[in-house]
């Protein structure tokens, strides 16, 4: 199943990336908007957030794990 | 003490077959009932966790609310699917079967977790108890409770396989990797959802009504369904695989686990009404050696 494999093989791979960016990063910048954090370290709460989340992200992608614990 | 009784009265007194007759003729009381509890339950379960979202939308309920009770949906959203899993609401070729497996595919939603896969992978389960490779919830296998608490978030890491960790392989090896589809299809769902309203201006409502509560709720359930009523997971018996024991928060609140080995050795006794088979049926589990934990009633 061609389809399956490239949605398996490809976007669940690249899964924790794509979470860090796209999910935590708007989460810690509407956080950080509902905290009341106005440009955290002069970027907008979002680049903050992207920064943050996509490296969490990039570093689970590589760890295999979002905790400190390595499965 | 009343093990060892019990033991005393209806293993001198009663011959293998004797117990086995008896012990189906109790059973056989409980399983012709329909559980009306488990369609309305699964269902209410899932309209109650659907309807949290606009309310939260429209400023009708504050978050702070929602969060618990959306923790408490996913909790919830088991055992009806479960239920199902095993027929309870309807068999195979029954008139209700539709209303069966709705049951089984919608009550799972707030977990994201595909019923077939869960269907399959549990009457493994079942085949299986702790057995070290074919049972596919044997990962729950841990020291203790607060391990078992910290074992579940360790291990649905994507090192170890993710929240399907080892269903993959038990799937495989029944020939039945097709419905591996299903989980691909329900995590790009799951993930796809969390990210359109994460980039809508609603990533903490996704967080805390869906994101976190699914995390919660899988420890939760991996903990009293799975791993409370198996430690140490060892014994593959009929009478030994599972436990029963007195759980500190009570019944309701430990899923009805306490007399999980009731429904072991009959998957089609309802859940609600394990507690008073086990009642009924207790001299003879004592007789067959079975375990208790502190004083269960």
């Amino acid at each position: 199943m061609p389809a399956l494999e490239f949605v398996v093989k490809k976007i669940l791979h690249l899964m924790p990336i794509l979470f860090g960016f796209l999910f935590f990063g708007p989460l810690f910048a509407q956080t950080m908007d509902r905290l009341g954090w106005q440009e955290p370290l002069g970027l907008s709460p979002l680049a903050l957030g992207l920064v943050v989340g996509g490296t969490w992200g990039i570093c689970a992608f590589f760890r295999g794990s979002w905790i400190w614990a390595r499965p | 003490m009343r093990l060892f009784s019990g033991q005393l009265d209806l293993g001198q007194t009663m011959t293998e077959a004797e117990l086995r007759k008896q012990e189906r003729m109790i059973a056989r009381k409980y399983v012709e009932r329909f559980p009306l509890e488990v369609p309305v339950w699964g269902l209410g379960n899932l309209l109650i966790w659907l309807s949290l979202w606009p309310l939260v939308f429209l400023d009708i309920l504050p978050l702070w609310i929602a969060f618990p009770i959306a923790c408490i949906n996913v909790m919830a959203c088991f055992l009806p699917a479960h239920e199902a899993v095993h027929g309870m609401i309807a068999r195979p070729g029954q008139k209700l079967r539709w209303l069966n497996e709705m049951v089984g595919h919608l009550s799972l939603l707030p977990m994201a977790m595909p019923y077939r896969i869960q269907k399959l992978t549990h009457l493994e389960h079942h085949k299986h108890v702790n057995h070290p490779q074919n049972d596919p919830d044997i990962t729950t296998r841990s020291k203790g409770p607060w391990d078992a608490i910290w074992q579940s978030f360790v291990q649905r890491q994507r090192g170890k396989g993710g929240v399907l960790r080892g269903y993959g392989y038990i799937l495989e090896k029944i020939g039945r990797s097709d419905v591996l589809v299903d989980g691909a299809l329900y995590q790009l769902s799951f993930f796809a959802a969390l990210f359109g309203l994460a980039w809508n201006g609603y990533a903490i409502e996704a967080a805390l009504l869906w994101w976190a509560p699914r995390h919660i709720g899988i420890a939760y359930i991996q903990f009293f369904f799975s791993w409370a009523p198996h430690h140490p997971a060892v014994k593959q018996g009929r009478y030994t695989n599972a436990k029963f024991f007195k759980s500190r928060v009570g019944n309701i609140a430990s899923m009805g686990m306490q007399y999980h080995l009731i429904h072991h050795l009959h998957p089609f006794i309802p859940l609600t009404d394990t507690p008073r088979a086990f009642r009924e049926l207790r001299p003879i589990l004592e007789a067959r050696g079975c375990r208790f934990e502190g004083d269960l009633r």
